[in-house]
């Protein structure tokens, strides 16, 4: 049996490593870090996709060790109380293997989080790489958009950044992590495109909505 | 918000006609109302003079609040839209449908309309949000219903059929009740039909074996998680018909219930035959429709009841062959590099099921000794022991299932995407109706150079994610592409789509306000006559804007 091996897998260390890597040099995806992240005066990636901003890492950070926090104060109460909670004996290292893997995952995901996501806007649509473990490559053509929120957290806002909220018919799809005039202004851009979209589309299409076959029975009434 | 265009025009009014519900919906809900207080009241320990007096009282007093519920209700239809407006002096309500917004019509008869001689007419908007409730129910009288349906068919659906037309078109394929009842049986999923089995051989285990009311328990779980659901489908599906006139399709069907629905072939998100296994090693499938804005009990209609799967595959060319194309034979399956991925996946979760299993083992076992009956030690010991064993063979079988049977495979108008294992369900789904879609590459999925995809559609029940196979990124990334080629290049437009619902014709349906019920109640002051403007409308609201721009919301 044989598989056909993707390109970016030629001559990179095994999938182990891939997967829990995340140095200086390479990117965890096999990706190399300087190549692929590089950006120009525009701030553009090589494909033309924008990376999060350094302040992303710091608001990723704080909400992580609030989550690790929790996470070890509940893990530690568990451990603690055995006889309340149940007499398994093995509560206390499933509660300290718990503890060890969000402790673990809250330290090193905001690293690759920040690293791996990419956003583009186009004229037609706004694609979104983003994941940890799974990487998702997200893709939502501008004339599904119903509505373009901007959110900030009380986190976000201490270091003066804002999530964009873009809502379709089918679901919601976010871009994290940007600097509040970006926000605001990708937002306002959006909005454009979907009116734009529509005016261009007006100059041959029926005029009144709201009679749509009636492009002739309007017609016949203003007679 | 943005503004609308600067082509939009203001909606005027030109006419149209005003209505109630008919007065019997007053005598079928006070009915139910008593029924409800009397039975808690039979609950409750003290029955006696003074609480069926208060019992009294209270049905008098929900007869009146209905009353003033019932005059202080009215639904106005014009040529352009259903206008219901809901005075009830403390709180006003004022809900517009626009018909392009009508996701179907759909007429309902149950137990008190057809003592009463009326229907109920269901008018469901094209959104996820009433997929429980229609957005509003109109009872007419039974002639008054058809008529206005009619009339409504012709302006929403481009389909100038009368009731009794629509009574002589037969159905497109031929499905006896005998079908039904075995399409209520074998149309079932596997789980559910697995679980019937299981319920039904603890309930003879039980029988036999234990006497401290297991079987009463098995009995209960068993009618009221299968028997009961069967029986409801076959009520629901008797005297089943579909037909399509124009760009509408309707289906009839229900045996104590007459239900008629229709809706338009630009509102179906996706069509798919699904086969259930055992439904698939008698060769037989199901064909069903996702339409949004159905509402109303059946969120995802029924075009056929199980038939030979060659019999599904031919009414689904017939019946809607803008979304259905012929796949090439052996495309669009799984790569041989989705296998190994999948053979690992099993292994992971195959080792999981045991530490599961293994861990509950032994913090039951002590609790065993001299606790339990040994039948219930049996019970136990087989859970524990038998289950696992079960679940990690499923598991490896699905993997095989998945490789044989998972395709992806783009069409003109649609993309087929085969889905499930034991239960396969062919998908056709239609580019127009993707709101957006994700590729999703997994840590050993990265290994092997492949990803599925996920595309977010809307559903009758609000969000729905339809997941693929395993298939090389690139082309799961084609679906997103070609969904955005379509808008792009003018295939897809929601000018388009509104003329291929409301199709140019020559010769215009007659107006609303030439509608004529015998019913005088039905009629009020502005019968006939033609209303103001009203000026909130003299440019696009919010709502109509959102409407116009977004068909399938």
């Amino acid at each position: 049996m044989t598989f056909s091996k993707p390109s970016w897998r030629r001559g990179i260390p095994p999938p182990v490593l891939i997967i829990l890597y995340s140095g200086a040099d390479a990117h965890p995806m096999g990706l190399s870090t300087r190549s692929e992240f590089a950006v120009d005066e525009n701030g553009l990636t090589a494909d033309g996709y924008r990376r999060l901003v350094p302040a992303s890492r710091k608001s990723m950070y704080l909400s992580r060790v609030i989550v690790a926090a929790v996470v070890v104060v509940i893990c530690a109460v568990a451990a603690a109380n055995t006889d309340v909670i149940g007499s398994w004996p093995g509560t206390p290292y499933l509660a300290a293997v718990i503890a060890v893997v969000v402790v673990v995952y809250c330290a090193v995901s905001p690293e690759i989080y920040y690293r791996r996501y990419r956003y583009r806007i186009d004229d037609d649509k706004v694609e979104i790489r983003k994941g940890i473990v799974y990487i998702t490559h997200s893709m939502v053509p501008v004339e599904r958009i119903h509505q373009v929120d901007v959110s900030r957290g009380p986190i976000n806002r201490m270091f003066g950044l804002a999530d964009v909220l873009i809502t379709t018919a089918g679901g919601t799809v976010s871009i994290q992590y940007l600097e509040e005039p970006v926000a605001e202004e990708i937002a306002t851009s959006l909005n454009q495109s979907v009116v734009g979209m529509l005016r261009e589309r007006d100059r041959w299409g029926p005029t009144c909505p709201s009679h749509p076959r009636a492009s002739s029975r309007c017609c016949r009434r203003a007679a | 918000m943005p503004e609308p265009p600067s082509g939009i025009e203001p909606v005027l009014q030109t006419g149209g006609v005003t209505m109630r519900n008919h007065p019997t919906v007053l005598v079928g809900q006070t009915v139910t109302y008593a029924i409800v207080l009397f039975v808690i009241l039979l609950m409750s320990s003290s029955v006696g003079t003074r609480s069926l007096l208060v019992l009294c009282v209270l049905i008098a007093l929900l007869f009146l609040y209905n009353l003033f519920v019932w005059r202080r209700t009215t639904y106005t239809f014009t040529d352009s839209e259903l206008h219901v407006c809901r005075n009830l002096m403390v709180t006003k309500s004022d809900n517009y449908i626009h018909y392009t917004r009508l996701a179907s019509v759909t007429v309902r008869r149950d137990i008190f309309n057809v003592i009463f001689g009326t229907s109920t007419l269901l008018f469901n908007v094209n959104t996820s949000v009433n997929a429980v409730q229609a957005e509003a129910r109109l009872v007419l009288e039974r002639s008054d219903a058809d008529e206005l349906r009619d009339r409504l068919n012709a302006w929403a659906f481009s389909a100038e059929v009368t009731r009794e037309e629509e009574a002589a078109i037969e159905t497109m394929i031929a499905v006896s009740n005998r079908d039904i009842v075995l399409n209520a049986i074998l149309g079932q999923t596997t789980a559910q039909q697995a679980y019937g089995l299981l319920m039904l051989v603890y309930a003879v285990a039980s029988l036999f074996y234990d006497s401290s009311g297991g079987f009463l328990l098995a009995v209960l779980l068993l009618v009221f998680g299968y028997v009961f659901p069967l029986a409801a489908n076959i009520i629901r599906y008797y005297n089943y018909r579909v037909f399509r006139v124009g760009d509408r399709v309707t289906v009839e069907s229900g045996f104590l219930t007459h239900t008629r629905r229709s809706f338009a072939i630009g509102k179906v998100n996706s069509v798919r035959v699904r086969t259930p296994l055992l439904a698939r090693l008698l060769g037989r499938a199901v064909l069903e429709a996702e339409v949004v804005g159905i509402g109303d009990e059946d969120t995802r209609p029924l075009l056929c009841p199980l038939k030979k799967r060659a019999e599904v595959e031919d009414l689904l060319g017939r019946l809607m062959p803008e979304l259905h194309f012929r796949a090439p034979e052996d495309s669009g399956g799984q790569p041989r590099s989705a296998l190994p991925v999948m053979a690992i996946s099993c292994l992971v979760a195959a080792v999981l099921v045991a530490a599961l299993f293994w861990a509950l083992m032994s913090y039951v076992a002590p609790l065993m000794e001299g606790e339990l009956s040994p039948f219930g030690r049996s019970l136990v010991v087989t859970f524990l022991v038998a289950l696992p064993a079960i679940i990690v063979a499923l598991l490896i079988v699905r993997v095989f299932l998945a490789q044989r049977h998972r395709a992806v495979c783009m069409g003109p108008e649609s993309v087929l995407v085969v889905h499930g294992t034991y239960d396969l369900s062919y998908e056709y789904v239609n580019y127009d109706k993707v709101q957006y879609t994700e590729v999703t590459e997994g840590p050993l999925d990265r290994v092997f150079g492949v990803a599925h995809c996920d595309l977010h559609m809307m559903s009758a029940v609000g969000f729905r994610s339809l997941s693929t196979g395993l298939f090389e990124p690139e082309q799961l990334r084609r679906i997103s592409d070609e969904v955005n080629a379509r808008i792009a290049d003018g295939r897809y437009d929601y000018r388009r789509y509104l003329r291929s619902i409301y199709q140019e014709s020559g010769d215009l349906p007659k107006p609303f306000y030439s509608l004529s019920f015998r019913t005088a109640w039905a009629r009020d002051s502005t019968w006939g006559s033609t209303p103001a403007p009203r000026a909130s409308r003299s440019r696009c609201t919010t709502a109509t804007w959102h409407a116009w721009r977004s068909p399938t919301a």
